[in-house]
């Protein structure tokens, strides 16, 4: 039901002045513009926040986070696909939209067998890598079908056991569709091909062979350039696939914009690198042989990765939200990189002091920025988000069981 | 009785309805404006307890009721009823503690004792020639990079080293895979290691710093003990396995400790390969014994690498406790040639 897509178009106050989304209130808020006609005009309302609150607490998440740790350890990992669906549900139920908690419905048990089919992909890659080096780029070569898979089926795993009032989220895109983003241009097959056809020198084949290491080498290249491009591409079709009830996410952000947003986090690191330089410099001459010295020199790098991380986080995420709307729903992030490097900061020292304890208290803090730097408006009410077959709680519950049914996002 | 009051979810729109559910012995009624329905208690699927959150009913009809976390709750249908406990362990503040001492616990003695002995007796049932392929792929890597250059030590040496170290070679476990390779070293200096697969490589430079064969006996013994206790594919596996258990322990805060947790994980692994450097001596010590040649001659060797080369081990890698590592090996050494006293005579 996304009669307004987007909320920019429709900036000026509606007639009706009472904000509304509650049935209890809709009918007397939404007052009738023909009072006796059997026509209820409840379709104009004011633009309203729809707020999102965050009520994860430090201490509870404490006592589930150790406690499943605990467990985890002493079944030797397999109580880990219990303890993933324990902190997803709390991780949901802490998130609160209009006084309503967000529902995770995942089953341990498709995640045990995700996380099974995830443990032996590694264990192959593992064994390739470290005995037998030449089987690596076919090894390569056999991930590059299956990725594809991956993002799609994690990806709808995802949605399908998300939910809110009883809508869960869809996830439509296919197969097909992940290939065709993540393999945009040809990029990472032309890497990948050119590895494994690389060292055999004979012939025609040898000639054609040094040309595609040659494309792949500029491919290498060029990929660290448009990787903001792909990146973009690849939110894209997760977000546009992704529908809440029968609602499907309309995404805006542009490649250009992750480019401004990576090109300033590059800016970072530069500035870090001259710093550090500089440092150096002053210090005066740096004896090689000494560790501790080197050690004092990388903290301005380090902390130069850690700000352009963070600048990259709170920026990606700002552009991804602030340009998506869900239905008549958009949405304004607000989160800043300095805060977010203050915040990660503090959360390393603190892990570090207490040797790991802090790392509940360190996750409910980030998320509680996140969630509080979030807010969703709307001009419509809520009853516009319809369900369908596929969206309710109790059809979720129904698919689960399928064999292909399994999380494969570690 | 009991009755909850909440807000009820229809499945078909986002919107939320006031409503009540009583709870009454194996019916539940749902009061929704003027609208009571009944359903059977047995029909009705609660969600999980999470913290002190909401929690929600599904409903026969496809509906949901979100209501507070009550106890009577918990006499009805679970979604997922294993869970339970799980829930009642995580409301209390002494089990937490509990778990935080037995988890200390767990990770001390896995990483002490569970873990090296996990990947002994995994290395031990992986055949050696799976490790052949990778140890020709290292030597013609490092062939390639021009480290190991072809020997010079004249062949009547070679031999005479070589028909001693068929003599440690007899008996032991792999004996049809240890092969020994004389090479000049074009960068790595006086060095020995064991490659995977069963191939000791030697340097010219260690060779010639040794004042005895015995000596280069020493080193050799030493790295058929590298061999027969299958270092390589244990280090392997614990490295391995530390990283996964690392990322099991901080998975949640993934992003957060990615750039701390690396270092642990470092210190870790390399006290696992100073406890392999430690084993690898002792066997060697026995093994020289058993060819009554003392210990002595390894502290020797020792001795005069670590005088003559004081930089060789003092990397940036290395730096954190390699050089009393040293000292305290060449007084193992010692010791155990003292122990064998009487019997030993070296020449």
């Amino acid at each position: 039901m996304m009669r307004f897509p987007g909320l920019f178009d429709h900036p000026t106050p509606r007639r009706m002045s009472t904000p509304s989304l509650d049935a209890e209130n809709e009918p007397a808020k939404a007052t009738p513009i023909i009072s006796d006609g059997g026509l209820q005009a409840v379709e104009i309302h004011d633009e309203r926040t729809i707020p999102i609150e965050f009520t994860g607490q430090a201490g509870v998440y404490f006592r589930i986070w150790i406690v499943n740790l605990c467990l985890t350890l002493l079944t030797l990992g397999i109580f880990s696909a219990w303890a993933k669906v324990r902190k997803k549900r709390y991780f949901y139920a802490s998130v609160r939209i209009d006084d309503s908690p967000m529902q995770y419905l995942a089953e341990p048990i498709p995640i045990l067998k995700g996380r099974l089919v995830a443990a032996a992909l590694l264990f192959i890659w593992w064994f390739s890598s470290s005995f037998y080096l030449p089987a690596l780029p076919w090894v390569l070569g056999a991930g590059l079908i299956i990725a594809p898979w991956i993002v799609a089926s994690s990806a709808a795993f995802n949605a399908r056991y998300s939910a809110w009032r009883n809508l869960t989220f869809v996830f439509h895109g296919n197969y097909l569709g992940a290939a065709v983003t993540i393999y945009w241009l040809g990029l990472i097959p032309i890497v990948i091909l050119g590895l494994m056809f690389d060292g055999s020198d004979s012939g025609i084949i040898g000639e054609l062979v040094s040309a595609l290491g040659w494309l792949a080498l500029l491919v290498i290249l060029a990929a660290g350039v448009l990787f903001p491009w792909w990146l973009n591409r690849l939110k894209r079709f997760i977000a546009t696939n992704t529908s809440y009830g029968t609602a499907r996410v309309v995404y805006g952000a542009r490649g250009g914009q992750f480019f401004g947003v990576y090109f300033m986090a590059g800016f970072i690191l530069l500035l870090a690198a001259i710093l550090s330089a500089m440092l150096a410099f002053f210090v005066g001459g740096i004896d090689p042989d000494s560790s501790s010295q080197l050690f004092l020199l990388t903290i301005p790098v380090y902390l130069g990765y850690v700000f352009a991380f963070a600048y990259v986080r709170a920026n990606v995420t700002n552009l991804v939200w602030n340009q998506a709307h869900l239905g008549s729903v958009s949405f304004l992030s607000t989160m800043r990189g300095g805060e977010l490097f203050a915040l990660y900061l503090t959360n390393a020292l603190a892990i570090i002091a207490t040797v790991g304890l802090a790392i509940p208290w360190a996750v409910m803090r980030t998320m509680r920025y996140r969630v509080e730097h979030l807010s969703a408006r709307t001009d419509r009410p809520l009853s516009d988000f319809i369900g369908d077959d596929r969206s309710n709680v109790r059809a979720a519950a129904a698919e689960t069981g399928d064999f292909f049914d399994l999380d494969l996002s570690l | 009785m009991t009755v909850l009051g909440g807000y009820y979810f229809d499945g078909k729109s986002a919107l939320r309805h006031p409503a009540e559910l009583e709870l009454a012995g194996n019916e539940v009624r749902l009061k929704r404006d003027a609208e009571v329905r009944s359903f059977p208690s047995a029909e009705l699927l609660v969600s999980p307890r999470t913290g002190a959150q909401s929690r929600l009913l599904t409903l026969p009809d496809g509906g949901q009721f979100q209501c507070d976390d009550a106890d009577a709750l918990d006499r009805l249908p679970q979604v997922s009823p294993g869970e339970g406990i799980v829930a009642w362990l995580e409301q209390r503040w002494g089990v937490a503690l509990g778990c935080v001492v037995l988890v200390a616990l767990v990770l001390f003695a896995g990483h002490r004792f569970g873990l090296p002995a996990a990947a002994e007796s995994i290395a031990l049932r992986i055949p050696i020639e799976s490790e052949q392929n990778l140890g020709e792929q290292v030597l013609d890597s490092m062939h390639e990079f021009g480290w190991l250059l072809p020997s010079q030590i004249d062949v009547q040496r070679q031999e005479k080293i070589r028909a001693r170290f068929n003599q440690f070679r007899r008996g032991q476990t792999y004996e049809a895979y240890l092969d020994l390779q004389f090479r000049a070293s074009g960068a790595i200096g006086p060095n020995a290691f064991a490659l995977p697969g069963g191939t000791v490589v030697i340097t010219d430079d260690l060779v010639r710093l040794a004042e005895t064969d015995e000596e280069v006996l020493a080193i050799l013994a030493h790295e058929i003990g590298h061999i027969e206790r299958r270092h390589v594919m244990r280090t392997l596996i614990q490295n391995s396995l530390v990283a996964v258990a690392a990322t099991a322990v901080t998975a949640d805060a993934a992003t957060l400790t990615a750039a701390v947790a690396g270092l642990p994980v470092v210190l870790l692994q390399s006290e696992y390969s100073r406890e392999f450097e430690e084993e690898a001596d002792e066997y060697s010590f026995a093994l020289l014994q058993e060819h009554g040649i003392s210990p002595d001659a390894f502290a020797d060797i020792m001795e005069r690498l670590q005088l003559r080369y004081p930089d060789s081990e003092s990397t940036l890698l290395n730096f954190l406790s390699t050089h009393p590592q040293t000292e305290s090996r060449i007084s193992n050494a010692r010791r155990a040639a003292d122990e064998d006293e009487p019997t030993s005579d070296p020449p």
